[in-house]
């Protein structure tokens, strides 16, 4: 089979999916949707390996689509090294999405919805990455839109996920009109839209005419649409309120692969974007990374902390590709991928613990209760805060070298400020996941004052069962040796038997975002399967990852005592941070109330006034022309009735009368009716014969 | 003696698929015959194999006609002495014929009409009238293929068995003879004038020129009269109205169009041979059939009485492209027959779909049928707006033709006659738009008496008339085809 035949089988087999579930949702019990969205998915993920071995790499599969006047828009399929990565990193990840699911959205009287949006979200994604076109990219663009604006609001009962959704949709609305003239400027300046065909065009021009105005223009209008999708910083307001969705939602959509859309389409156009747009880039992502993990510092929802973290690892992207590391900024999508998601579905995991309570201050000590999910958590984390022997490691710190590499060939030293916040967001990372982790997993001590109190409290409690232990010395002894055994025995198995589909998927995710499954040298990126196919040159600057190593523990260490002296004082009831700074921080900067003031207010102020114009000025000018037009219809038709009609009634009465005399012959008098056909030859005949 | 005797062989070898006809048609009165009187059941079973069978002959005989005998009618052959020529020109005109005939067929069985297996028979024997009118040049074949017809349509006509079938049907009985007659007797001036039987050789050009013209002009004429009279045009139309409103109305929509396309082809012979302007007495029967057909119409209150004089204004609209004696004129002409049979079909259906409810062909009776089910109501827009010749429908194009195919011949012969037939034909289109809009209008704007309860119609029925809506909009979208087929014609 060729490869564009087993992709569009594969889109078939989504779609397919994606219809019958929304159309049988009702009908079909839990088990039955879940074993056949879960069974298309794996078939999915077999082809996309299976694709990989037919080895037709670089090639682009076109189909006419259709022609406006004579220009024709084709359907293109590109297949490199860059849409398998994406081919099998989507439907992988929505594999154990999808299997993680079926534990956490048990007994949701949706439950077929779900698993319908699921399907088309995984359509449109494989939409976005194997389109060869900008006007397919968009479209699809589009769809997986409305697929995250469907899963946000995916429990619309509740007012806060209905407005998170609406802002969501909207917010990305602003990006995408920047995205479609970007696009149409692309189709103006290149003359196609072919991906292809533009990126060696752009590779043959001259440097001076790559600095252009209009080059530059369009890769800024291309970057609006990564700005919204990938939450970038002025429009990053959405993606904190999307995780109003289920959270293996928040796991495969906002974390893993819709949000790196963004990225992936500034991969695939990065040969056209101009030095200017890079350095916008840089900027914009090394802002975006700051105050991104600036607020995740502060946050108290477990799910929210991890949207920040994820705007901040995205403007660590953003600044990859900015730097010109593009293949960096892949790899750190990559791993950013598996180790964020593997973070949200062990977040899942615990508010599913917790019966949805998502405020960390309310969890504590859960390393007893769910140890696999502690585990699999701390590795990602890990993985996150960029420790070495994990794979967030190894992309952080290509980056960083990246980025370092780049600000020594720029004449000014001010640009060794971007690789400075990429350490200092590194270390914040360290700092907030320790912080999480200290917070949801580990034991919390308690004030000194109350330890003092509740060790007398059990100073007491155990006196008086030893006493009472004395009273009856053996029954007590044989029992708690036999809980001992027990303990000793059971403790693998109760292990294993925990392990379920949400523990299952955590796994996985734990386990790919070990530092080994991407390069055997833990400490060098260039060792890497990944920049074997990726190629990245980059020279060594061993002291950068001694520096990011060092960094990273330091805010681990930082975290851990910051964190348990935070926790002596946490107030539960609190809705927010004391302190001017950590309030406006926790508020994301008050970008949405801004946004709320300068855009939304002005509008619905405006919107009635405008109306009311509509409707006085304009209808009325509408009404009263059509008012002329009736009176003017009225003496028409009085022209009509009283002059034509009285004509054509003239006519029409003078066959009715013959008809009525043609009727009279019908009513018996066949031979008059005969005698008819015999005068019209006779006159006929006189006709022709006086002619 | 053994020349002629191979040429007979041959041409019963050529038309071999025809004589199927008389095998089919044997077989089936053979089969009622000898079949004793069954019971509801199996006569059911004894219809639907007719049906086939009727249906199979048909088909066999396009199968055998594309397949084996391409090279025959190529450049037009000449059998069974000249008693028969067939050439692309009849081929074609045996589709629309066989096209209309199969639609009639799952007309009757679609709606459900209780027939008798009697009518397959004669209804065989009619298509076969037909199909041998539209390959003949002779003068004695024309009119035995004439009284074929007419003779098969007569008893179909009575076939119900009702008082109004029968008054209708001697009607048309004396009618048709009295038209025959005269035919006849035009036929035998002719021959008295040409010596000749065959009507489109150099021969009868010739000694046909010999004669005055009136002379000449008023045999011809009175030898057409038959042909009119199938036509239904003016002065031989006054049995329509009462036909069509009595007789089943499958038999009518087969009557509005095939019929008139064998004659219509046999006029387009006729008048490419004509040594003598016959234009006046054209355009005189012309204009007398539109007007007298439109401005009857617009009084009439049954939907069936309305479209038989719609029928006849539709004869003076085919016979325009014949006055504009061009070749575009005679192209057009088949073109707007070749619409005009899906135009005419979707019609009958659909006023037979409509009565399924109302049990009733008048108008009154279709008050807010069109809001009980939006299908029908939008099919009776699409298929009026096509009879008016409106656009975006079929029934534009057809007309736009002719009229374009007149003008041109005006600007060419400069004949103010013309001019006042093309006037006559677009004032006439205006015309018939108020009463061909009465269906829509009734079914659509009017309230229905006792409330709006829906009406479903059958997926059978749906999809049978959607197909005629296919064409009506498609053919209007994308003529190219159905043109390039008729200007890859051979008029003689």
């Amino acid at each position: 089979m060729s490869a564009e035949l087993v992709i569009l089988i594969n889109i078939l087999f989504y779609l397919f999916g994606f219809s019958f579930l929304l159309y049988k949702r009702n009908q079909l019990s839990e088990q039955s949707i879940g074993l056949l969205s879960i069974l298309i998915n794996f078939i999915g993920v077999l082809f996309s390996m299976g694709i990989r071995l037919s080895d037709i790499s670089g090639d682009v599969i076109s189909y006419n689509w259709f022609y406006i006047s004579d220009k024709l828009f084709t359907i293109d399929i590109l297949l490199n090294d860059l849409t398998y990565l994406m081919y099998f990193l989507v439907q992988f990840i929505a594999l154990w999405v999808q299997v993680f699911s079926l534990k956490y959205m048990q007994g949701d009287p949706s439950f077929g919805r779900y698993y319908a949006y699921l399907n088309l979200f995984i359509l449109a994604m494989i939409g976005i990455v194997i389109s060869g076109n900008l006007l397919m990219i968009f479209m699809f663009w589009e769809l997986v839109g409305l697929c995250s604006y469907l899963l946000v609001g995916f429990w619309y009962e509740k007012k806060s996920a209905t407005n998170a959704a609406m802002k969501a949709f909207l917010v990305n609305r602003i990006g995408d009109i920047g995205f479609f003239i970007g696009i149409l400027l692309v189709y103006r300046y290149f003359g196609t839209l072919d991906v292809t065909t533009i990126v060696n065009k752009a590779q043959v021009m001259s440097a001076a005419s790559l600095n252009s105005p209009i080059i530059t223009t369009i890769g800024l209008l291309l970057f609006c649409g990564c700005v919204a999708k990938s939450a970038q910083l002025p429009l990053q307001v959405w993606l904190p309120d999307a995780m109003e969705g289920p959270t293996p939602v928040s796991a495969l959509i906002h974390a893993a692969t819709m949000v790196a859309a963004g990225i992936f389409l500034m991969a695939r156009i990065e040969p056209i974007l101009s030095p200017n747009t890079l350095l916008v880039m840089a900027v914009v992502g090394m802002l975006t990374m700051f105050f991104g993990a600036c607020s995740a510092l502060v946050q108290y929802d477990i799910k929210k902390l991890l949207a920040f973290s994820t705007i901040s690892q995205l403007g660590l992207m953003v600044v990859g590709i900015g730097v010109g590391a593009v293949n960096t900024a892949l790899f750190h999508l990559v791993t950013h991928a598996f180790f964020k998601a593997g973070l949200f579905l062990s977040a899942g995991a615990v508010i599913h613990h917790m019966h949805h309570e998502q405020d960390m201050r309310k969890m504590g000590n859960l390393r007893r209760e769910i140890p696999i999910i502690y585990y699999t958590y701390t590795i990602c984390a890990a993985a996150l805060a960029g420790i070495p022997f994990f794979s967030g490691f190894l992309s952080k710190d290509a980056i960083v070298v990246a980025a370092f590499e780049w600000a020594s060939r720029q004449p000014k030293q001010a640009y060794f400020i971007i690789p400075a916040v990429c350490l200092v967001v590194s270390g914040m990372s360290a700092y907030y996941m320790m912080r999480q982790v200290f917070l949801v997993f580990l034991e919390r001590e308690d004030n000194p004052l109350e330890l003092i109190s509740s060790s007398a409290k059990s100073l007491y409690k155990n006196v008086a069962k030893r006493i009472e232990g004395i009273v009856n010395v053996e029954d007590d002894e044989e029992r708690q040796q036999a809980e001992i055994r027990h303990a000793e025995e059971g403790d693998l198995l109760d292990f294993l038997s925990d392990i379920g589909p949400m523990e299952l998927s955590s796994i996985v995710m734990a386990i790919a975002s070990i530092g080994f499954v991407f390069a055997l040298n833990p400490f060098s990126a260039e060792s890497s399967w990944f920049f074997h196919t990726f190629h990245h040159e980059a020279t060594s600057y061993q002291w950068v990852a001694y520096i990011a190593i060092l960094v990273a523990l330091n805010g681990v260490l930082l975290g851990y005592i910051f964190t348990k002296e935070e926790s002596y004082r946490l107030d539960n009831e609190e809705l927010e941070p004391r302190g001017m700074i950590a309030k406006f921080i926790f508020k994301n900067y008050y970008l949405s109330e801004l946004y709320q003031t300068i855009f939304v207010k002005p509008l619905l102020w405006i919107s009635p006034k405008i109306n009311l114009f509509d409707r006085k000025i304009i209808d009325g000018a509408v009404n009263s022309v059509g008012s002329l037009t009736i009176a003017w219809a009225s003496l028409n038709y009085w022209v009509e009735r009283s002059i034509i009609d009285s004509f054509v009634g003239l006519v029409a009465n003078t066959t009715a009368k013959i008809g009525s005399y043609t009727r009279q012959i019908q009513n018996g008098k066949a031979q008059t009716y005969i005698i008819t056909i015999f005068v019209c030859l006779v006159l006929m005949m006189i006709l022709l014969i006086i002619k | 003696m053994l020349e002629k005797l191979s040429h007979i062989l041959f041409s019963s070898r050529v038309l071999l698929p025809d004589l199927l006809f008389g095998v089919v048609f044997l077989v089936i009165v053979a089969a009622i015959a000898f079949s004793q009187k069954l019971d509801a059941e199996r006569t059911y079973v004894l219809f639907n194999v007719l049906i086939i069978s009727v249906l199979i002959s048909i088909g066999f005989v396009f199968y055998a006609f594309f397949g084996f005998y391409k090279q025959y009618f190529e450049s037009g052959s000449v059998l069974f002495g000249q008693l028969i020529y067939l050439d692309s020109v009849s081929l074609f005109f045996k589709l629309i014929i066989s096209i209309a005939s199969v639609a009639v067929l799952i007309h009757v069985w679609v709606v459900g009409y209780k027939v008798v297996g009697e009518f397959y028979a004669i209804f065989m024997a009619l298509v076969w009238g037909l199909f041998i009118m539209t390959m003949t040049t002779n003068w004695l074949m024309l009119y035995v293929s004439l009284e074929m017809v007419s003779i098969c349509s007569y008893i179909l006509v009575v076939f119900n068995k009702g008082k109004n079938n029968s008054e209708a049907g001697i009607k048309y009985l004396l009618f048709g003879a009295t038209s025959s007659a005269i035919m006849l007797y035009g036929i035998s001036l002719l021959y008295g004038m040409t010596g000749t039987l065959n009507f489109v050789g150099q021969e009868f050009a010739t000694f046909l020129g010999q004669n005055p013209t009136w002379i000449a002009q008023i045999a011809v004429f009175m030898t057409i009269g038959g042909l009119l009279f199938k036509l239904s045009a003016v002065p031989f139309h006054s049995w329509t109205p009462d036909v069509y409103e009595a007789t089943p109305t499958p038999i009518v929509a087969f009557l509005s169009i095939a019929p008139k396309a064998a004659v219509v082809l046999v006029l387009i012979r006729l008048f490419s041979s004509l040594s003598i302007d016959f234009r006046m007495i054209m355009a005189i029967i012309i204009m007398a059939s539109i007007t007298i057909g439109n401005l009857s119409a617009l009084w009439q209150t049954n939907t069936k009485r309305m479209l038989g004089y719609s029928t006849i204004a539709h004869a003076g609209f085919m016979l325009v492209g014949l006055l504009a004696t061009n070749t575009i004129g005679v192209q057009s002409t088949i073109f707007y027959i070749a619409t005009y049979l899906f135009i005419t079909l979707a019609a009958f259906l659909l006023i037979d779909l409509l009565a399924l409810k109302t049990e009733s062909y008048e108008l009154e009776s279709l008050r807010g049928l069109g809001q009980e089910n939006i299908f029908l109501g939008l099919a009776a827009v699409i298929i009026m707006i096509a009879l008016v010749g409106l656009p975006p429908t079929v029934g534009f194009t057809g007309k736009l033709l002719l009229f374009t195919a007149l003008w041109e011949s005006y600007q060419t012969s400069g004949s103010n006659m013309l001019l006042i037939v093309l006037i006559f034909g677009l004032l006439n289109t205006a015309i018939s738009i108020f009463y061909y809009i009465k269906i829509p209008y009734f079914m659509i704007f009017k309230e229905p008496k006792i409330g709006v309860r829906y009406y479903q119609i059958g997926f059978i029925r749906k999809g049978f008339l959607l197909i005629f809506l296919f064409f009506i909009i498609y053919l209007f979208m994308r003529p190219s085809g159905l043109i390039n087929l008729i200007e890859s014609l051979k008029l003689a």
